[in-house]
């Protein structure tokens, strides 16, 4: 019962306070705007420079590109204006085509293409797309290179009788499945991008928060709750509920408002629903032990931060787990975060529902009881003393 | 009252309050370990290109035949350049446990009849097993395939060719010559990657730029919101009871708040030089650059204890500008290549101009190139800043 009017009173307090309602929906809803505006991002772009003239084969490697699918061309005639929009990531990479690419390849020389990216921007896949656009180009031109040299006939035949049989040739095809034997569905990356950043933000809203925890101990509010028949662990409880009903009130509505507003798609909705609450149950213990620990509101504000973030960041929320070396992803698993994006992976990549995600969340629920069992212990401690 | 006075005074209480800061943890842990660290797990370990973590693949090969042992030899080479960790697998079944266990990430099945079939012109498949949580993992498996498929192709368009040409041919012999002969031809096009070094922004630097301008908004807090708290406890009054303008207060809260600010960055920038191989540039643009971030920052803080009505309102309205202004400006997403209304929005932040700005420096740029930019900002510094001190200055007075 005491457990309740504690928490009614701090969350009475919280929405008297017009500062919180900002700090509980504006930062969301920020989020939730960057999020959306990174779901409707226009498609990835590759910037084409041309050195000297645009000749036939030049023409020809740009419209390959031009057919992936999903992918922007642009053309640059300025090399230092293409550069300036790969440095500001307004293209994912930039392809650099040689003076005399096509004297280079008639003489049966080799032409290097340049594929210029700047390494914060990742993209892969841009670069085995634009590899398979070339490979392409070289079969062709490749295998004429073949015919002439076994036959004698003259470049431009060759070229012909190999372009002729192009299509002929039984290849080997690339099948894709998944580890049931289905066919491979790749999730949306955004929605786990979504997820990732919804981790760091309520854990970092929550830690911001802890100073609340602060106020009431300096002004004495605490003490006095303690000397009622309340225990320690019913006070931190207490003061812990509020914060929890605004971090699952958080998380809730930034899954629904992406969800409603952009199509973002966050899997199975009880599995979420799931995670949601056993993170906000971490999030909240995390920021009570901080706040009984803390001496000071710009104390705890400092702590919560970096400590949000170096979290967030070891444990998964800023780059996917997929390029951590080993043993930095084993290191890992000592962050709660981890195991919420391991969560996510689980629901939102792998379309799995609650009952594949049992263990990440025994893993968060006893991370969030530990905290609040060392909360009320360092609670006790700063008031007893 | 003589201007000495005045400076005086403006000394005395940026002195006390950079004591009394230097006294307190916090500081250090914003201005200075928190940014660190940070920068340090985030450009050192995962930005450390030095050793990548190669992606772990499975492979279960249920052929003996000499094309699919050149598909285990084209791994083997891309093992040996520490760009794929390679297991082997019993056949497609074991492949797709190691998947599903999450033992390896992504991984090849070729079934028996591959190479004949592949030699004799027949349809053939090579399969790849990915996991849908690890995309990248399962692009690159899909890619290595690609490649080998299409290297494939080539040859048996290069030796198809050849025979509908060269009658003589049909004998095992004359195939596998000219089989030879196409795999030793030199590729026409070569793709050369390059990762814009010694330009181009590496992630070390990246890194150790964003996460000290995100903190430096929180780290510059302190002075401006100490006025809000002084006033609060009733310690502001006794000070204006003294002979000194009200000014001279508010100036001196604020050179401490630059003093803290400068002093942090100016270490970070040496300690993630020095530390992390960050690259930051000309060191003239890096300190004008940090006056003004540290300005920048200033003045929102200023709004924020403008708009506050007690201290922890100005400490939950300050951290939360420096969020929001912090997302919107790129430093959890790249907003840059969100076209449109993100886009545009982000120009509305002071991380935005200050990321590009630091980034432009650290290719190269100096004061004389950043003029557009610092303008910005300084018009930022004068309009927000400029409306936040004539607010507090009148609730000073008001109380």
């Amino acid at each position: 019962m005491s457990v309740l009017v504690i928490a009614a009173n701090n969350l009475r307090r919280l929405v008297r306070e017009r500062a919180n309602l900002f700090f509980v929906f504006v930062l969301p809803l920020a989020l939730i705007l960057v999020l959306g505006v990174t779901v409707a991002g226009d498609e990835p772009r590759i910037g084409v420079h041309v050195e000297g003239d645009v000749t036939p084969g030049a023409q020809q490697l740009i419209e390959g590109l031009d057919e992936v699918d999903g992918v922007g061309v642009e053309l640059f005639d300025d090399l230092g204006a293409a550069t300036d929009e790969l440095e500001r990531e307004d293209v994912t990479a930039l392809v650099v085509v040689p003076v005399g690419y096509d004297d280079t390849i008639a003489a049966g020389g080799v032409a290097e293409v340049e594929y210029r990216v700047i390494p914060t921007s990742g993209g892969f896949e841009m670069q085995s797309l634009v590899r398979s656009v070339v490979a392409d180009q070289n079969t062709v031109i490749r295998a004429g290179r073949v015919v002439e040299e076994q036959t004698g006939l003259p470049p431009a035949q060759a070229s012909e009788r190999v372009t002729a049989l192009t299509e002929g040739i039984a290849g080997v095809e690339v099948v894709t499945i998944d580890a049931d034997g289905d066919g491979y569905v790749e999730a949306d990356r955004v929605g786990f991008v979504a997820g990732q950043q919804l981790i760091l933000f309520v854990f970092l809203m929550s830690m911001v928060a802890a100073s609340a925890l602060i106020q009431s101990r300096q002004l004495g509010v605490t003490r006095r709750m303690l000397a009622t028949p309340a225990t320690t662990a019913q006070v931190i409880a207490g003061e812990g509920l509020g914060r929890f009903a605004v971090a699952l009130v958080q998380g809730a509505f930034i899954v629904g408002a992406t969800a409603l507003l952009f199509g973002l798609d966050w899997g199975s909705w009880p599995a979420t629903a799931a995670i949601i609450v056993s993170f906000a149950l971490v999030a909240t213990a995390a920021a009570m032990f901080v706040g009984a620990l803390a001496t000071n509101e710009n104390q705890s504000a400092a702590i919560g931060m970096a400590l949000g973030l170096a979290l967030a960041a070891l444990g998964g929320c800023m780059v996917p787990f997929e390029v951590f070396p080993g043993w930095l992803r084993s290191v890992a698993h000592i962050t709660p975060h981890a195991w919420a994006v391991d969560a996510f992976t689980e629901v939102i990549q792998r379309g799995g529902g609650v009952g594949q995600i049992g263990l990440e969340l025994t893993v968060l629920a006893l991370f969030g009881i530990s905290l609040l069992v060392a909360a009320s212990i360092s609670l006790r401690r700063a008031i007893v003393g | 009252m003589g201007h000495m006075a005045s400076w005086r005074a403006i000394l005395v209480v940026a002195a006390k309050d950079v004591a009394q800061r230097s006294r307190d943890r916090s500081a250090f842990i914003m201005g200075l370990v928190g940014p660190l660290a940070l920068a340090l797990i985030l450009g050192g370990t995962l930005g450390g290109a030095d050793d990548p973590a190669a992606f772990e693949l499975g492979v279960a090969v249920e052929d003996d035949g000499s094309v699919a042992d050149g598909f285990l030899e084209a791994l083997a080479a891309l093992e040996d350049d520490r760009v794929v960790k390679v297991t082997a697998a019993l056949n497609r079944a074991d492949l797709e446990r190691l998947v599903d266990g999450g033992e390896v990430a992504a991984g090849f099945h070729i079934g028996a009849g591959f190479s004949d079939a592949v030699e004799s012109a027949q349809p053939s498949t090579i399969t790849v097993v990915g996991d849908p949580g690890s995309p990248v993992a399962t692009d690159v498996a899909e890619a290595i395939a690609d490649s080998f498929a299409a290297e494939l192709h080539y040859v048996s368009l290069a030796t198809a060719s050849v025979l509908t040409i060269d009658r003589s041919a049909g004998e095992m012999d004359r195939i596998a010559e000219l089989t030879s002969a196409a795999r030793a031809e030199p590729v026409p096009i070569d793709l050369v990657s390059i990762a814009s070094e010694g330009r181009g922004q590496d992630l070390s630097t990246y890194y150790a730029v964003s996460l000290s301008v995100f903190f430096l908004f929180f780290t510059v807090q302190f002075g401006v919101l100490s006025l809000v708290e002084e006033r609060e406890g009733g310690t502001l009054d006794r000070i204006l009871m003294a002979p000194i303008a009200r000014s001279a207060v508010t100036v001196g809260k604020m050179m401490s708040s630059m003093f803290v600010g400068v002093l942090s960055m100016v270490v970070l920038v040496a300690a993630t030089t020095l530390v992390g191989g960050a690259k930051w540039g000309d060191p003239i643009a890096v300190g004008v650059l940090i006056v003004v971030g540290v300005m920048v920052a200033m003045a929102v803080a200023v709004v924020a204890a403008a708009v506050a009505r007690s201290a922890e309102q100005a400490v939950a309205f300050a951290s939360a500008a420096a969020l929001v202004l912090g997302l919107l400006g790129g430093m959890f997403f790249p907003v840059s290549r969100a076209d449109g209304l993100l886009s545009t929005m982000s120009f509305l932040s002071p991380h935005r101009w200050l990321l590009e700005a630091f980034r432009d420096v650290s290719f190269g740029a100096g004061v004389g190139d950043l003029g557009a930019t610092l303008a910005v900002l300084v018009a930022f510094t004068v309009v927000v800043g400029g409306i936040g001190l004539v607010s507090t200055e009148r609730r000073l007075v008001r109380k």
